[in-house]
C-alpha cells in the first residue's frame, strides 16, 4: 500500500502547527490569567527562558503527535487532509509505535523527503516505526 | 451587546433569559392588576405609591443589567467549554468504536427504544380511547339543532368590525415579531458548514492530486525509473 506524497503531508503538517500555535497561546493566556488573579496588576504573559520553552514545546509535540495516532490514527490535521497512519494490518499504531514515530518525526524532520525516493512513498518515520500515511478511502480514488 | 450579542449566546441561557423576562412580566402585571384595584382609576397614588414604584423599577433595572452580564460572562465561558466537550465527545467516541463498548450501548439503546416505543403506544391509544368516549358523551348531550335555529349568523356577521379587528391584531407589529424570530443566525450557521466541508473535499482531492504529480515528475524526470503505485494514472 503506497502513501500519502510532500504535498498532503506538508498541508497536514501546517494545520498542525496552527493548532499548537493555537494551544500554546491558550495555554500562555491562561497562566497570565492565573498569575494575574494570584499576584495583581500587570497582566503579563508567562515569559520562560529559551530553552525552557523549547523543550516544553517538543513535549508538547510529541505528546500531541502520540496522543492523536494512538486514539484515532490521526492527528487534526491530517483528519483534515484526509489521512490516516496506518501498520501492516490496516489498523491504527499502538501507543509505542506511535510514541517511535512521534520522536523520529520531532527528532528528524527531514526524513519525510524521502516519501520523493521511495518507491511505496513512505517517509523515514514510517520506515522506522513500520507505519504508513496512507489516504482515507473516499480521497484514495483522486490520488490514483 | 445587543440583539446581535443574544443571537450568539447558546440556546440553553437564550431560553433561561426568556423564561425569566416571562416570569418578571407576570409578575409586573399582576401588581400593576392589584394596585388598579386598590386605587380608584384616574388617580396618580400617593408618593409612597410612586417611590416604591420607582425603587421597584430601579432594582428591575439593576437586576436586568446584572443579568446580562452574568449572561455575557456565561457565554464567553461556555463557548471553550463547547468545544472541549465536542472534542472530548469525538475521541470518547472514537475509543469506543475501538473498545467495543459502542456496541454494547447500542444494544442497550436499542432496548430502550423498542421499551419506550410500547410505552408511547400505550399512551396513545389511552388517549385516544378517553377522547372518544368523551366526544360521545358531550355529542350525546348537547342539542346543536336547537342551539343553531337560535343563532342569526347574518347580525352577527354585520356587526363585526373587521378594520377593528385588524388593528387590534397589529399586523405590522406580529410581522417584525416573525422576523425577530426567525434564527438568521442558524440559517448562515448552517450553510457556511456546508461550504466548509465543500472546501475541505476541495482541499484534499487537490492536494492528493498534487502528490501524484508531484510523484510522476520526480519518477519520470529526477529518477528515470518506472512510475510508482501510487502515481500510476489509470489505464
Amino acid at each position: 500500500m503506497s502513501g500519502a506524497g510532500l504535498v498532503s503531508r506538508c498541508a497536514a503538517a501546517l494545520v498542525d502547527v496552527g493548532v499548537l500555535a493555537a494551544a500554546n497561546a491558550l495555554i500562555g493566556i491562561v497562566l497570565g490569567g492565573i498569575r494575574y488573579t494570584l499576584q495583581g496588576p500587570p497582566y503579563a504573559l508567562p515569559s520562560l527562558p529559551g530553552w525552557a520553552f523549547g523543550v516544553s514545546n517538543w513535549v508538547l509535540v510529541v505528546l500531541y503527535l502520540t496522543a492523536s495516532w494512538t486514539l484515532t490514527g490521526r492527528t487534526p490535521g491530517q483528519l483534515v487532509l484526509g489521512l490516516r497512519v496506518v501498520t501492516e494490518t490496516g489498523r491504527p499504531p499502538g501507543a509505542v509505535r506511535a510514541l517511535v514515530r512521534a520522536l523520529v518525526c520531532v527528532a528528524f524532520p527531514v526524513g519525510v523527503l524521502w516519501t520523493l525516493v521511495s518507491r511505496d512513498t513512505r517517509a523515514v518515520h514510517d520506515l522506522v516505526a513500520g507505519t504508513t500515511l496512507g489516504y482515507d478511502p473516499a480521497v484514495r480514488g483522486a490520488a490514483r | 451587546m445587543g440583539a446581535d450579542g443574544a443571537q450568539r449566546r447558546p440556546a440553553a441561557v437564550r431560553v433561561a433569559g426568556r423564561a425569566g423576562r416571562l416570569l418578571a412580566g407576570g409578575a409586573g402585571l399582576t401588581v400593576r392588576g392589584l394596585t388598579g384595584l386598590v386605587a380608584p382609576p384616574g388617580q396618580a397614588g400617593g408618593p409612597i405609591v410612586v417611590v416604591g414604584t420607582r425603587l421597584g423599577e430601579a432594582a428591575l433595572g439593576l437586576t436586568a443589567l446584572a443579568g446580562r452580564r452574568v449572561l455575557d460572562v456565561a457565554a464567553g465561558v461556555a463557548m471553550p467549554v463547547e468545544a472541549a466537550a465536542s472534542v472530548m465527545m469525538r475521541s470518547g467516541g472514537s475509543v469506543a468504536r475501538r473498545t467495543g463498548v459502542a456496541r454494547r450501548v447500542d444494544r442497550l439503546a436499542r432496548i430502550g427504544r423498542d421499551e419506550q416505543r410500547r410505552n408511547e403506544r400505550m399512551a396513545a391509544d389511552l388517549l385516544r380511547s378517553a377522547w372518544r368516549r368523551s366526544v360521545a358523551q358531550a355529542l350525546a348531550d348537547a342539542d346543536v339543532e336547537a342551539a343553531l335555529a337560535g343563532v342569526d349568523l347574518d347580525a352577527i356577521v354585520a356587526r363585526v368590525d373587521v378594520d377593528a379587528v385588524v388593528e387590534r391584531v397589529g399586523v405590522p407589529e406580529l410581522v417584525e415579531r416573525v422576523l425577530d424570530d426567525v434564527d438568521l443566525g442558524r440559517i448562515v450557521r448552517e450553510s457556511s458548514a456546508g461550504m466548509a466541508a465543500e472546501t475541505v473535499d476541495a482541499v484534499r482531492w487537490r492536494s492528493a492530486g498534487a502528490d501524484r504529480a508531484l510523484n510522476g515528475f520526480i519518477d519520470r524526470v529526477v529518477l528515470r525509473r518506472s512510475p510508482r503505485d501510487g502515481s500510476r494514472s489509470p489505464p
